[in-house]
């Protein structure tokens, strides 16, 4: 079925596809929206308490929205009230409050005196959803499959179906005009066997124009199940490369992680070089990209954590923007917080009463990594993380004095510790911003040698790291040969005395 | 590399305790310098400290068998492995909690529960400081690999390898049935969940501790597919998912009753050579 190209993207959950399309959407994102620097991430809210879970999508998609649709799986047939459009600013309040930051500080000069310290941030902004896909017309029962409900909530259309076999839903989804990849059926089946129910949604174009506004916005649904899980798989059901996905994770205790797959916090809190200011996306980029090879490609990085409780102190520091206020919690489907008046005798303070724990996990998710769907524990671990790169002015003014000697020989030893910590950050072969005049050959050439002799051209593909693991399994090797001999001689010599 | 299982302790030139130490510490060696649990260093220090200091104040009192501080050691190394707490007070508390549940949850002969894993369990239950990490080890083949030959090389000493395997196959193969055979994930979703760090770190060094387990093999046996069918229901029907640490809880009170239907001498560890003190090393 050539005319059928699949074209998911994005795929928190699942989508399907429709004829068409696909070439025009291929295209789509590549041209960069400015402010995302993935462009083809997407974003999720998850708000969990108890056995309640409410996960609001980011809806990005800027194609026909004639062409959208979207099939997510779901442990319960939700009612209507469990549905509902959240407000499309929510992500990118939660996105500028917790993006890792970049910090700038100035120092004193040693002969004089002064100066404090500021912050800017070059948001790690991210973006983009979605799907595409068509009309559904309702139908055979005679496939197995079961309209269990049927909504219209603000401009989506939604159908809430489980099946008996995977072929069936198969067909049913096919004939309404969605586009199932083959390697969907895969994953259709575990989960029909699972007694999982699938979250249809397409536009309702009727609606849509009526409104004052004519871009799709967020979806966001609720339900009762002790599973605390996100589903990847469908969405990588013919998805060729790596998917991002930005959680940001609301909870009462403390921090959320993975439970299948490894959480890792990024590496953070280091000083790097000056140069990096006007170019912290790309370096972020690269950064995360790093650490992710590293990790084997399977891991969550974690790239902010803080407890938003109404009893704690600070609820950022730096902040990059206002921290979530009482109405951006309650919009995101954090029910347990009880309003409250701020109180600004301390400058920044909550306007609720409660506790509530934020988490900020970026995955970058490939199907022979992530065979499974994203389970997710709730820890007790209130401690706080943030993604944060310091940059340090050196003084300026009159550096003559004794101070100002040693000040100027400790700043030789910091900019080679900020070139050291920009390679192992980034890997970028001496230390060039690719893309970046800071990148023409020749104009660091001679530097570069006196100055970064410790920098190799490794590629960070994580391949150099089996290293500790082989050395290990030969020393218990050489261990289990020589032990029994020694620590017996010795313990008989201790029982005999 | 010793694989043999014996249902009784063989004469061994050491004390295979001083394997299991060198293996669990070499594990937290590596968590700390290769997969980066620094900053942890203090918590570290606590619960081992805690351990030993608690296990020698209990032996002064009773035994004086001090040879069994290496079962403290063991205890705090696997605790440090296992248990997260946002202060090392928390950890402390739980050195202390597993030495001492010793010394007051036992018979004449034996302890019923495993130290590290009660500790874990009334941490997680009373403090709200106290959680597990199932995926803090990652899916490492290497890493999987290193714990199934270290384990299996501890297990052959002590003659626990049958509650390993059977714990191993009888979990894994449920999940299997399950997942594979009965919904119909493919192979690589099995194979993602036996490469579990946690999972092989308990089926190897927790589960078969032969002081807190039966005696008899079959009473073991028996007891052991007890706690593997158990953590599968609360994993798949709850979803709770340090399942299997809840499970080895609530069946080691039935060690006591394991023993009683299946009789076998009790587990001594070949602790001082031509000094064993009758039925109380710990």
């Amino acid at each position: 079925m050539p005319t059928y190209l699949p074209i998911l993207r994005s795929g928190l959950l699942g989508l399907l596809l429709f004829p068409g399309l696909v070439q025009a959407f291929c295209g789509f994102y590549v041209a960069g929206a400015g402010a995302s620097l993935y462009n083809e991430a997407s974003q999720v809210v998850l708000v969990r308490m108890g056995g309640r879970t409410t996960i609001t999508m980011s809806n990005d998609f800027k194609g026909n929205v004639r062409d959208f649709a979207l099939v997510i799986p779901v442990p319960v047939v939700l009612q209507e009230k469990d549905i509902r459009i959240a407000d499309p600013g929510l992500f990118g309040r939660l996105d500028a409050y917790s993006a890792p930051r970049l910090v700038e500080y100035w120092d004193e000069n040693p002969c004089e005196m002064v100066y404090y310290e500021e912050d800017s941030f070059g948001g790690a902004d991210m973006a983009i959803d979605d799907e595409s896909v068509n009309p559904a017309g309702a139908r055979a029962k005679a496939l197995g499959v079961t309209i269990e409900a049927r909504y219209q909530v603000g401009e989506y259309d939604i159908l809430i179906l489980s099946g008996k076999e995977s072929k069936g839903l198969a067909t049913w989804l096919k004939e309404n005009g969605y586009y199932l990849p083959p390697n969907a059926k895969e994953v259709l089946e575990p989960y029909i066997k699972n007694d999982i129910k699938f979250f249809v949604v397409k536009v309702n174009l009727e609606k849509l124009e009526a409104q004052a506004f004519n871009s799709l916005r967020p979806i966001q649904i609720s339900y009762e199940h002790p599973r605390f899980m996100l589903p990847i798989r469908l969405g990588m059901a013919n998805s060729r490369g790596y998917q991002d996905l930005i959680i940001y994770a609301l909870t009462p205790k403390g921090r959320v992680e993975t439970a299948n797959y490894r959480t890792v916090e990024i590496p953070s809190n280091l000083n790097i070089p000056l140069r990096i200011k006007e170019h912290f996306g790309p370096f972020y980029k690269a950064v995360f990209e790093r650490a992710w090879t590293q990790q084997r490609r399977s891991v969550a990085l974690l790239e902010y954590a803080w407890d938003l409780s109404s009893s704690n102190f600070s609820f950022c520091d730096p902040c990059s923007s206002d921290p979530p206020a009482y109405a951006d919690l309650k919009e995101a489907g954090v029910f347990w917080l009880e309003a409250a008046p701020a109180d600004n005798e301390w400058g920044q303070q909550a306007d609720y009463k409660g506790e509530v724990h934020f988490t900020r996990l970026h995955l970058r998710y490939g199907r022979s990594e992530f065979p499974e769907d994203l389970m997710f524990v709730e820890t007790s671990n209130r401690e706080s993380f943030q993604g944060r790169y310091i940059l340090h002015h050196p003084a300026t003014g009159d550096l003559s004095c004794t101070e100002g000697k040693e000040y100027l020989e400790s700043l030789k030893a910091r900019k080679k510790e900020e070139e050291v910590n920009l390679y192992k950050l980034t890997g970028w072969a001496n230390n060039r911003i690719p893309g970046t005049h800071d990148d023409t050959p020749g104009t660091r050439e001679e530097e570069d040698k006196n100055s970064f002799p410790w920098i190799s051209h490794d590629t960070g593909n994580g391949g150099g790291n089996r290293w500790p693991i082989v050395a290990v399994s030969l020393l218990l090797t050489a261990l289990l040969l020589l032990m029994p001999r020694l620590l017996g001689r010795l313990e008989r010599n201790v029982s005999h005395r | 590399m010793t694989t043999v299982a014996t249902a009784a302790p063989r004469k061994e030139w050491v004390d295979p305790r001083w394997y299991q130490i060198v293996f669990l510490g070499t594990f937290l060696s590596m968590g700390i310098f290769y997969l980066g649990w620094n900053a942890r260093i203090w918590h570290y220090v606590a619960v081992i400290s805690a351990s030993i200091g608690t296990q020698l104040v209990w032996e002064y009192f009773t035994r004086r068998n001090w040879g069994a501080v290496k079962s403290a050691l063991i205890s705090s190394f696997s605790l440090s492995l296992l248990l997260y707490t946002n202060s090392p007070w928390t950890m402390a508390l739980a050195g202390v909690l597993a030495v001492s549940s010793k010394f007051v949850f036992r018979t004449r002969h034996k302890h019923f529960f495993n130290p590290a894993n009660f500790a874990i369990i009334v941490c997680i239950l009373f403090t709200k400081d106290a959680w597990l990490t199932p995926g803090q080890w990652g899916h490492d083949m290497q890493l999987m690999f290193l714990f199934c030959a270290t384990g299996l090389t501890v297990l052959g000493k002590v003659g626990r390898l049958d509650t390993s395997l059977v714990f191993l196959g009888a979990f894994l193969g449920l999940e299997y049935v399950y997942q594979i055979l009965y919904l119909g994930w493919p192979h690589d979703v099995f194979l993602h969940k036996f490469t579990n760090g946690a999972l092989l770190l308990y089926a190897f060094f927790m589960i078969t501790d032969p002081r807190a387990t039966p005696s008899n093999r079959t009473g073991r046996i028996v007891w052991t597919l007890c706690i593997a069918v158990t953590s599968f229901i609360v994993l798949e029907r709850y979803y709770i998912f340090p399942a299997i640490f809840w499970a080895l809880f609530v069946w080691s009170p039935t060690t006591l009753l394991f023993d009683k239907i299946f009789r076998a001498k009790a587990y001594q560890w070949t602790d001082v050579p031509g000094k064993q003190a009758a039925g109380n090393t710990r």
